[in-house]
């Protein structure tokens, strides 16, 4: 285990590196546009893992090209990578892999510092808190990522701390594995 | 005892009022309405300064001094029974307080609530600059954090108050932590 947090931590250094205020801002206009664009916060919740799914399906090539790790043999593993070094390298967090369900085909990752969600409050219209998962492109980019390497899941936030509950979860559901021929869909 | 704090945006606009009422002698209403007088005071001083720098179209050796527009701007007005002290961020947003010494002759001698006799010439009031700076300073950055808010800035565009729960929260921490002149003397004087 030691050796994949030493991977993650050398790639990490060897990252370029942007500011973090500018990322942050610019994540949050973006969610903050979003919302003025579309009445429905469910529908935001929809465009930010669209946009993830983007995002994912490209930096799986580049996080496989820095890191050269390879197959993972279960989803016990595929969890710890996501969590030690995706996560590490490209938002220099490590969430906890925890509540895994009796079958082991689901996990929870527990962000406890977001760095997403820095200054952010939600607006206090009384469905955001409800309704509007802020970080949602995450659960895209995990979508996308893994399905490049045929392995379908379902992600999805649980709890946010913006919007009041005690911590950040995001549940990651394996649905499947994808055969080589099947075609991509790519939204 | 700090019993009201302002944020006031560019013209004038007010952003942010909290009066502490229970600490002080005036009502919302009375501390709100001094605030505003005060606001003339910023307006007075930015342009005696720009005005004495001379004609800002022209760079000259004077374009340092006009340059800074971070203004601490110190002692706003004297009430009495408050002071108001202000500050001025370069993007023209003014934060006022007003600071108010309870002081009673009874208190100054004799013996205060707790029982302890307070030696004459002990005063009550101390409010250095380096109290009022500091927590200036701290409520600016609040603002700061708070303006960053992604969903903060639609807000600003219509010139609507600030509706941050989190600055409020930090912002009544930090006139918690304003230090209580009589509870800090008291620790120096002991109990005769």
């Amino acid at each position: 285990m030691t050796t994949r947090t030493k991977l993650a931590e050398d790639t990490w250094k060897r990252m370029d590196k942007i500011n973090a205020e500018l990322f942050i801002l610019t994540y949050g206009s973006i969610v903050a546009q979003l919302c003025n664009e579309f009445e429905e916060y469910a529908e935001v919740n929809k465009q930010l893992d669209r946009m993830g799914y983007g995002i994912g399906t490209r930096l799986v090539e580049d996080f496989l090209a820095r890191t050269n790790i390879g197959r993972c043999r279960d989803l016990r593993e595929t969890a710890d990578i996501l969590s030690k070094v995706g996560f590490k390298i490209y938002l220099n967090i490590t969430p906890a892999v925890t509540n895994w369900s009796a079958d082991s085909r689901a996990f929870s990752l527990i962000l406890d510092d977001n760095p997403l969600a820095d200054f952010v409050e939600l607006p206090e219209d009384g469905r955001a808190q409800d309704e509007l998962w802020f970080s949602n492109v995450l659960c895209g980019v995990i979508r996308g990522a893994l399905e490049m390497l045929q392995v379908q899941v379902e992600a999805q936030f649980v709890s946010d701390v913006l919007r009041g509950d005690p911590a950040t979860e995001l549940r990651v559901i394996f649905v499947k594995m994808i055969d080589e021929g099947q075609p991509i869909n790519d939204e | 005892m700090i019993t009201f704090v302002g944020i006031i945006g560019k013209r004038d606009k007010p952003l942010y009022l909290k009066t502490f009422e229970e600490d002080s002698s005036y009502t919302e209403a009375q501390l709100v309405e001094n605030a505003f007088l005060a606001l003339d005071i910023f307006e007075e001083r930015v342009r005696r300064s720009t005005g004495a720098g001379g004609n800002t179209s022209t760079p000259s050796a004077l374009s340092t001094t006009t340059h800074r527009q971070d203004f601490y701007f110190g002692v706003l007005s004297v009430l009495t029974n408050a002071v108001l002290y202000g500050f001025m961020s370069n993007t023209q947003i003014k934060f006022i307080i007003a600071v108010e010494e309870k002081l009673s002759t009874q208190q100054e001698y004799g013996q205060n609530p707790q029982g302890q006799q307070l030696l004459p010439g002990v005063t009550t009031g101390a409010t250095s600059e380096a109290m009022v700076r500091g927590t200036l300073a701290r409520i600016h950055a609040e603002y700061t954090k708070a303006a960053m808010n992604p969903f903060h800035l639609l807000r600003v565009e219509d010139n609507e108050p600030i509706n941050s729960k989190r600055m409020d929260r930090a912002i009544s921490h930090i006139v918690a932590a304003w230090p209580k002149p009589t509870a800090s003397r008291l620790k120096t004087v002991a109990p005769l």
